[in-house]
């Protein structure tokens, strides 16, 4: 078994007396070239000589699916709901960005009615959400933060530095020691160690 | 030792001689009144106008929320822009962004306006040298300045600074340099045609050098105007 070699479009890979085309190659003056630029694949499917054929790594895209936990970043705030980009589905990250929207009433479970979204998020943070739909005509994820596990990670100040958690609902600038409303997730377990 | 010598030798004496040479150049700021900026660049008988407009409200799909969104357009002389001008335009939003201190002006748009007026070679220099003005007249904070110079490789292996378009079409490589003024590092590279890896060196070599002449042409011309102001 060798190893899987790589190739470039345009390479010579082998005269069609040793092999067979198979997918991504194509054959010229007798002699088997590649079409992609992948790894080597040499199969022998019962015939008398080996297909040969280039594979490129395909990774299959994820989708963040109804109750998967997403990490987001915030992009833009108004009163009734929070504009999110999804960067992570669990600890996948995406090769292209999700928009998301956490309603205000999907920001905690209690007291839906007093929730300020201005006090919950802020453009650029972090935030731990779940997906309870698939969205609408204009394909957002709608997002819930009502547990505990879930809401604001990572946030920054006004002066720019990392803010520390101190409860539920506010964060502290280590800098400045000025306190700002956030929805702030739970810390997790295997953080405190850290 | 002494080979290296020989050749670092040879190659200081290939590039006195072949001491970059500029075509005359000249330029005007604030020449139109509906820009934030703008300006006009003269590079030999290419000439450019570039008009700067923003910070200016953005729209929401381009919107970036940390930072300005730049926007260059490229007009040319005649017909509607095409691939090229989109490569061009792709080449100079890149150094402008890499220049201009976006982290400023969050949710806002910058954009960046070239109008081809005549062509005669050495155009994506122009572009960038007039954007570079234009930017300067609108007043946007930048953290450098930036230059460009075009280099020709001819078939005989002569290297030509600022080619004209006629020099252009009989060169095998044509090589487009965007320098900046704090350390003269490469900005941006545009290149086509053959050429070897000590003419590429060379060409920035010479393109640096160049470029002194450029800034010291914008530090003039900036003084100009603003003692004139007073």
């Amino acid at each position: 078994m060798s190893p899987m070699k790589l190739c470039v479009p345009g390479e010579r890979l082998c005269s069609t007396e040793d092999c067979i085309p198979g997918t991504g190659t194509y054959l010229r003056h007798g002699y088997i070239f590649a079409s992609l630029a992948g790894y080597v694949l040499r199969k022998n499917e019962g015939e008398e000589l080996p297909v040969i054929s280039v594979v490129r790594e395909t990774e299959a895209q994820l989708l963040p699916d109804v109750g998967a936990i997403v990490t987001c970043k915030v992009t833009s705030i108004n009163p009734r709901f929070a504009k999110v980009h999804i960067l992570y589905v669990g600890s996948t990250p995406l090769k292209d960005r999700f928009r998301g929207t956490i309603r205000r009433e999907d920001v905690r479970a209690t007291e839906k009615d007093k929730v300020e979204t201005y006090k919950s998020f802020r453009p650029g943070d972090i935030v731990l959400a779940k997906v309870i739909s698939l969205g609408d005509v204009q394909s957002n994820y709608l997002l819930t933060t009502a547990e505990n596990e879930l809401g604001v990670v990572v946030a920054h100040s006004e002066a720019g530095a990392q803010m520390v958690p101190v409860s539920w609902c506010e964060m502290q600038c280590p800098r400045t020691h000025s306190k700002e409303f956030r929805k702030v997730a739970r810390v997790q377990p295997e953080y405190l160690q850290a | 030792m002494d080979a290296t010598s020989r050749l670092c030798m040879r190659t200081e004496m290939e590039l006195e001689r072949s001491c970059p040479v500029l075509r005359e150049y000249g330029s005007e700021q604030s020449l139109l009144s509906r820009p934030d900026g703008s300006s006009t660049f003269v590079q030999g008988d290419t000439s450019i106008l570039a008009g700067v407009y923003g910070p200016a409200e953005v729209k929401v799909s381009k919107e970036i929320y940390d930072r300005a969104t730049v926007e260059v357009l490229i007009q040319p002389k005649m017909g509607l822009p095409s691939v090229r001008e989109r490569a061009r335009e792709q080449c100079v939003r890149e150094t402008c962004e890499a220049a201009l201190l976006l982290t400023l002006h969050p949710r806002s748009s910058l954009t960046v306006i070239l109008q081809v007026v005549h062509d005669d070679g050495s155009l994506l220099s122009c572009c960038l040298n007039a954007a570079c003005m234009a930017l300067m007249d609108a007043g946007l904070p930048m953290s450098r300045l930036f230059c460009s110079v075009t280099c020709a490789i001819s078939k005989e292996g002569q290297i030509i600074t600022d080619p004209t378009a006629r020099q252009e079409k009989e060169s095998r490589a044509l090589l487009t340099f965007a320098i900046d003024s704090n350390e003269r590092n490469v900005l941006m590279s545009s290149t086509t045609g053959s050429f070897s890896v000590q003419e590429l060196q060379q060409c920035i070599a010479i393109s640096q050098k160049a470029s002194e002449q450029i800034f010291q042409f914008y530090r003039d011309s900036v003084k100009r105007r603003y003692s004139k102001m007073q």
